[in-house]
């Protein structure tokens, strides 16, 4: 812990000193067109704290025989200075680019919005890793949540780019710096490998890989299968489905007094705004019942469900959803095709 | 320029010489003013030689006060208005000292006695001081010992801190340099005392011009007053002080009743009067908060006897007044504490409650899922616009602290408090807004605080099921329940201090049960054990105070229970309201499944649609708690009443069939439902219920008493959980318990006003029918057999559960197991045939019972041979009624020789709807003639009308009987006195009973070692009674006993039948025997027979 303190604080120190730096050699950039003098003085000096403790240098960037380098004219110019120098012509030269970029096509905000979702998944990443085998269960879902939101947004991304890309090439208009777009994707590169190291279990899906510069055509958006939402389902991945459904649905009333009252009726469900028991996904055009987990886990705890999916007993620790139910939309309701079918323990 | 006496300057050299020297003054320290002409004379003449031998200018210590006193007396002195400045400021801490909340203290300094000590620091010092002691002629008071009052003074020291000593002259010497500001005094904030008016609200003005105005007074009526010319000048000085602190105005000085500068002698006068400070008047504090609702109901915390004193830093500017103008409690304002509500909590910390913003909000906003997440809460109708966190609706939770429930209630927040959504350009804030309720404040005072809508405050889980119980208002109510789930990680309630908590767990789940005492008007939540916010909830409105008595009748059944209630205007059914409401929009599903299994349902099935419930199961569901055999679980945490239906009936937690085992669910199962009945009249306004019960006179005498204590115990239960009034009705009945067979007869009598002149009824209920036989009004026997709708359908279905299930849709019946050995296994299969009876009987009546009966199939056999079975069943129990009617006329009690007209009901009555071949019981029709033949064979009487009336209203009868009244029903309601007829040869121990006796086992018998039947006598006459019956009236529908088995054999197995009921008597205590006539345990075994031979045939 200390150690992890006193690193910390040595960054901060670097950091402070490369902003110091940077800022100095700026000035000095501008003073030596006038005085090369001063900016020999001003190079010449070690940069101080207030109370005249000495900074922290950056360890590589800064040789000994510091002030011996000759570039644009600057004799003594330290090379922590002009990498300070290039990186600050780079974060303003990416502020431009940003900004032009962001006012051309809407992937901007699909980037900021990755770059928070990265700035936040790193912040718990580094909770995870501070703190192993604490809330392991709740940050695995945390992180697998904020993992199918940056799959989500890296997908609306591709969208986003080959919708642009096709809009450059129609306007022939220069495209965006490929830094610029590749930073927030390498990092998600980069914080995916992180987390598939911290959870093995979880199996992340690749970004789909860049489309050709040329194509103008978007594909159709595809979303999960039938398959990975069951296995999201029951493995406790409320999110996925919650991303997937089209709605939420409860039974209606009157099917509700008919179950009740052991009346046969075919099942109907009605969309709510919120407190559904189930969810509605659509898939290739065709409407499927997704118990919620609590649902699920409710059938499995009164061994009863409300007759829309058949249960079938295994030797399972809890139940599982083996195929979801059937549903056709019949006005304002969604009645059943055909039952699914739950496995309980 | 001082000495000890009037000396020559030259001559005691503290100053430079002078050449030529120059006379002092006539007095020390005595101002002279000189033209500046002079002062450059001085100059001149000026000597300033270097002196090695001794001290030639040393600058007096007595000097601050000399110039204090010259201040004073002089009016042309040039720093008098400075110095007179210093004066009032310290003074002005002399006198408020306590109503700014500080310490006084003060410490003797006798110069002479220091002088003497021979140390290198006090002694010299002293004794410099001593011999430069300022002459005591200007002082206000004598010496009492006539020495120089200058000898000893006083330091003062104000919250440890030097801020002057004690003048003889001046009254107050202020100290020349203040090291820090004294707390709350702002006119000490620069080292040195300042004017104060400025610093001080009007009430402090206004003390402090009193004080100054007694102190002068007393100064100037004082005996030991030395120096008028100096009292005068002093008076006048005040005086200046008075105009400038309230323009001259003085009222009656308040001093301090019980702060005393401790040490402070008594004389002289002048000094004494700086002892005691001013107290000040009793301001109106402007800062106190007006309860309302948490004083006419206190909570355990809630601040009853003290004001809650708000202390805010805004308050200034949203008074608009000056922080020493804001009185907050006494003579402290919010100046004199210096904002800080710490210093007020020390100061009267014994005596109010200070309250801060800080102490009213949580420092985040946290929200929930959705846009209505919260239910029958106004949080959501006091927010403007939507919350939303990335793009979705969010509810925010109310960011009070869990604390402000003692002061105020959901309902005064709801309409103190506002929550507005405000977007900017950068992100979008949550204000919240309190107005707090202010004495003096007609508009209230705001105080508010905005949120920023965080992601990371999203409470990401569900939402949990939170609900409460009942809702009703605590002016009419005792104890609520508060149920929600737990979860270490999720969004959960929290407790209060005064509630009580229970859990309940079953695998994962695991719920929470809180008690209090007050209605859970804001409910605390939290996650991970810290506060998120509070839930508030729309208060229930107090129903009007009518004061009325509730009159209730509980049939406690076997498979149903049933109650009517009586408000007043006659009894009447009603639909059982839970009175339960959801906090949380949680998953309509799982909220449904946490409630009917651990809690209260939010609707009792069937619903009133539907039928309405009552009757309810008789049934528990124990889950969540892990059984301990005998042991009474507490409900609701431990046992909870439990609704089954078809379509989700219960498992292994549930029971049933606790009225004749298992008795220790009876008391969880009525204390809910007295207890929801009792909500429900809360909520009318009633203020007291009366309890009509029933019971079924087959109870052992232990099982009477048993049920007796049970309901005795509840009323004393239900008086401290209700705060109503309860009480068992004793009317017309025995320790308040009535039979079943009255009440039922209390139904055709009473509420249906038919003749009970010669007429005899049976209710038919689940476990027991009851028979109650009346003559001309009058009771002249009855009894309770353990013969009714279990043993004429259930016992035969179970025996067959794939027959039933072909008579009932697959939707009722899907978990009833096709395996007998299983059916016979499950505990519940009665209570899920009655619900399966409850929900199917109408439709298989209404037409399928014919066409299945009549259809070809092969059904049709078994079923014919089946509804002949419970033809058997009925036969059986109108026979004994025959031969009882027998014995009544032997004994002279029946007089008529007719048979009686029957008024049959209960639950297990309406089977008799399907022995009719119209599917519905009709007089005159089949079953009822062969009914009437059967009570003439047995009972061997004349014929007459004997015809069977069915209830209009099966199962309600018992119920409604216990509280109707109309016709003057007599007899001795008593059955311990009316010993039950045997109906056949029946021995117990030592005692033999012929078929017409009585049943009297004396009350010293102990165990029962032997029970059998002599003979299979009467079950002979019975059969052969049936059969002649059949035959005679000519039934098709109905097949006599010969064609559902094969009598050759049929009564060795008859025997073994009852020999094998008979045993299960033996052994038990006389106390615990449930009395059956002989004939009624035969027919049991004949029934069972036939029904085992019937299921093994097909």
């Amino acid at each position: 812990m200390n150690h992890f303190s006193s690193s910390i604080i040595k960054n901060l120190l670097l950091s402070s000193s490369f902003i110091v730096a940077a800022s100095l050699s700026g000035c000095a950039l501008i003073s030596q067109q006038a005085n090369s003098s001063s900016a020999h003085r001003a190079t010449d000096e070690q940069p101080r704290l207030a109370n005249g403790a000495e900074l922290l240098q950056p360890e590589s960037p800064a040789p000994d025989n510091q002030g011996a380098l000759t570039l644009f004219g600057l004799p003594f110019l330290r090379l922590e200075y002009l990498f300070a120098v290039s990186l600050s012509i780079g974060i303003l030269a990416f502020l431009f680019a940003w900004k032009a970029w962001k006012n051309s096509n809407e992937v901007a905000h699909c980037m900021a919005q990755l770059s928070v979702a990265l700035d936040a998944t790193g912040d718990r990443l580094d909770v995870l890793t501070d703190k192993p085998g604490r809330y392991d269960d709740e940050y695995r879902r945390q992180l697998n949540e904020l993992l199918i939101r940056i799959s989500r947004l890296e997908a609306q991304i591709q969208d986003q780019r080959l919708y642009s890309s096709g809009q450059t090439t129609v306007h022939g208009q220069a495209s965006s710096s490929p830094s610029i777009a590749s930073t927030p994707l390498s990092r998600v590169d980069d914080l995916t490998a992180l987390i598939a190291q911290a959870t093995p279990s979880f199996v992340v899906a690749a970004p789909p890989p860049p489309p050709a510069p040329d194509t103008v055509r978007l594909p159709a958006p595809t979303g999960p299968s039938k398959s990975t939402l069951i296995e999201a389902l029951n493995s406790g991945n409320r999110q996925q489905l919650k991303a997937a459904a089209k709605a939420e649905l409860n039974i209606t009333r009157d099917y509700e007094s008919a179950h009740f009252s052991g009346r046969s009726m075919r099942a109907e469900l009605e969309e709510v705004n919120a407190g559904g028991s189930y969810w509605l996904i659509e898939i290739d055009g065709q409407h499927w019942l997704f118990p919620t987990d609590k649902t699920l886990r409710g059938i499995a705890e009164i061994g009863q469900d409300k007759g829309m999916y058949i249960l079938e007993k295994q030797t399972i620790a809890q139940s599982q959803l083996l195929e979801p139910a059937l549903l056709e939309r019949t006005g304002s309701t969604w009645s059943l095709i055909s039952s699914g079918t739950v496995a309980v323990p | 320029m001082t000495s000890s006496q009037p000396q020559d300057i030259v001559q005691i050299p503290w100053f430079p010489k002078t050449n030529p020297p120059l006379a002092g003054g006539a007095q020390a320290g005595e101002w002279q003013p000189r033209d500046q002409q002079s002062l450059g004379t001085i100059a001149k003449s000026l000597v300033y030689e270097v002196s090695t031998t001794r001290v030639n200018s040393l600058p007096s210590p007595w000097s601050r006060a000399l110039q204090f006193e010259q201040a004073v007396l002089n009016t042309l002195y040039p720093t008098r208005d400075s110095l007179l400045e210093e004066l009032f400021g310290g003074l002005a801490c002399i006198g408020l000292w306590e109503m700014f909340g500080l310490r006084l203290e003060a410490q003797r300094v006798a110069l002479l006695e220091h002088a003497e000590l021979q140390d290198d620091a006090v002694g010299p010092f002293s004794r410099s001081l001593a011999s430069a002691l300022p002459d005591g002629g200007m002082a206000l008071s004598r010496h009492p010992e006539g020495r120089n009052p200058w000898e000893i003074v006083y330091v003062f020291t104000l919250q440890g801190i030097v801020v002057g000593f004690s003048s003889p002259s001046t009254l107050f010497c202020p100290a020349v340099h203040l090291p820090q500001p004294i707390q709350g005094m702002s006119w000490t904030g620069n080292g040195r005392f300042a004017n104060p008016v400025d610093f001080l609200g009007v009430s402090q003005r206004q003390a402090l011009a009193d004080w100054f105005s007694h102190v002068k007074n007393e100064m100037l009526r004082a005996k030991d007053l030395h120096s008028q010319t100096t009292a005068g000048q002093m008076a006048a000085v005040l005086d200046g002080f008075i105009g400038k602190l309230t323009g001259g105005r003085v009222g009656t000085p308040t001093l301090s009743d019980s702060a005393r500068v401790a040490d402070l002698p008594s004389n002289p006068v002048a000094l004494s009067l700086l002892s005691r400070p001013a107290k000040g008047g009793l301001s109106a504090s402007q800062s106190t908060l007006e309860l309302g609702d948490r004083l006419k109901s206190p909570l355990p915390h809630t601040p009853v006897n003290q004001p809650v004193v708000l202390v805010d830093s805004d308050m200034p500017n949203k008074l608009g007044v000056s922080a020493a103008d804001i009185c907050l409690y006494k003579s402290a304002t919010l100046e004199s504490i210096g904002f800080d509500p710490q210093r007020l909590e020390r100061q009267y910390g014994n005596e109010i409650t200070v309250l801060t913003p800080n102490q009213i909000f949580l420092d985040e906003l946290y929200l929930v899922s959705g846009e209505q997440a919260l239910m029958n809460s106004w949080l959501p109708a006091r927010l403007e616009g939507v919350p939303r966190v990335n793009g979705e609706a969010v509810t925010p939770l109310l960011p009070l602290r869990p604390e402000i429930r003692r002061l105020f209630s959901s309902r005064e927040l709801q309409d103190r408090c506002e929550l507005r959504v405000i977007q900017s350009s950068i992100s979008s804030e949550l204000e919240v807004r309190l107005t707090l309720p202010l004495h003096g404040q007609r508009d209230g005072y705001l105080v508010s605080r905005s949120y920023p809508l965080k992601e990371q405050n999203l409470v990401a889980e569900d939402l949990p099921v939170i609900t409460l119980w009942p809702y009703v208002s605590d002016a009419h109510w005792s104890l609520y329940y508060l149920f929600c789930e737990d979860s270490p990680t999720a969004l959960t309630v929290d407790g209060f201090s005064d509630y009580d908590r229970k859990l309940g767990r079953d695998g994962q789940q695991v719920v929470k049960y809180f008690t209090t005492t007050h209605f859970p008007d804001l409910v605390r939540l939290s996650e991970r054990g810290q506060d998120r916010g509070l839930l508030p909830v729309i208060p229930p409105t107090q129903a009007p105070d009518q004061g009325n008595q509730w009159h209730v009748g509980i049939d406690f059944g076997t498979s149903f229970t049933n109650f009517f209630i009586d408000e007043g205007g006659g009894p009447e059914r009603r639909h059982l309201d839970t009175r339960v409401i959801s906090l949380t929009l949680s998953q309509k599903q799982d909220r449904q499944r946490l409630l009917n299994q651990y809690f209260v349902p939010e609707e009792m099935l069937p619903n009133a649609v539907n039928g309405g419930n009552p009757p309810t199961a008789t049934a528990i569901s124990l889950r969540g708690w892990q059984e301990l055999l005998g042991q009474v679980p507490e409900l609701f945490h431990e046992a909870r009443l439990r609704v089954p239906t078809p379509g989700e009936f219960g498992g292994a937690e549930l029971r049933t069939g606790f009225k004749w085992e298992q008795m220790q669910y009876q008391k969880p199962f009525l204390k809910e439902l007295a207890l929801l009945i009792s909500a429900t009249a809360a909520a009318s306004g009633a203020k007291e219920l009366q309890w009509s019960v029933s019971y079924p006179s087959a109870f052992s005498p232990n099982e009477v008493a048993r049920y007796r204590r049970v309901w005795d115990t509840l009323c004393l239960d239900l008086n401290q959980l209700t705060g109503l009034r309860h009480s068992l009705n004793t009317r017309g009945s025995d320790g308040g318990l009535q039979t079943e067979a009255v009440a039922f007869a209390s139904y055709f009598g009473n509420f249906q006003n038919r003749q009970m002149v010669h007429t005899s009824c049976l209710d038919v209920g689940g476990g027991t029918t009851d028979i109650s036989i009346w003559q001309d009004n009058t009771l002249i026997h009855q009894v309770s057999v353990p013969f009714a709708g279990r043993d004429i359908s259930s016992h035969l279905l179970r025996r067959k559960p794939s027959f039933l299930k072909s008579l009932f849709p697959p939707s009722l019946t899907a978990d009833i197991s096709d395996d007998e050995a299983r059916a016979r296994q499950d505990k519940n299969f009665t209570s899920r045939l009655d619900n399966i009876m409850r929900y199917g009987s109408d439709e298989l009546l209404a037409g399928r019972l014919d066409m299945l009966v009549n259809q070809d199939s092969e059904l049709q056999l078994p079923l014919q041979q089946f509804l002949s079975l419970l033809s058997v069943s009925f036969g059986g129990i109108y026979h004994y009624l025959g031969q009882v009617h027998q014995v009544l006329r032997r004994e002279g009690k029946l007089t008529r020789t007719t048979p009686t007209p029957v008024y049959l009901g209960g639950n297990g009555g309406r089977l008799i709807n399907w022995i009719d071949s119209s599917s519905h019981f009709q007089k005159g029709g089949d079953p009822d003639r062969l009914m009437e033949m059967l009570q003439i064979k047995a009972s061997s009487c004349d014929s007459g009308n004997a015809s069977t009336t069915l209830s209009d209203a099966y199962k309600d009868e018992t119920a409604c009987g216990l509280i109707s009244s109309g016709v003057n029903l007599i007899g001795d309601f008593d059955p311990r006195d009316d010993a039950m007829v045997s109906g056949a040869s029946l021995r117990v121990n030592d005692l033999t009973f012929a078929a017409g006796d009585r049943v009297l086992l004396p009350h010293d018998m102990e165990c029962i070692d032997r029970y059998d039947l002599s003979d299979l006598d009467s079950l002979h006459a019975f059969v052969d009674h049936y059969d002649a019956s059949v035959g005679e009236l000519r039934l098709r529908s109905l097949l006599p006993i010969r064609q559902l088995c094969d009598l050759d054999s049929l009564w060795s197995e008859v025997e073994t039948e009852v020999r094998s009921l008979c045993l299960a008597k033996v052994g038990k205590e006389a106390c615990d025997l449930e009395p059956e006539p002989g004939f009624i345990l035969g027919l049991r075994a004949l029934t069972n027979t036939l029904g085992r031979l019937w299921a093994e045939r097909f």
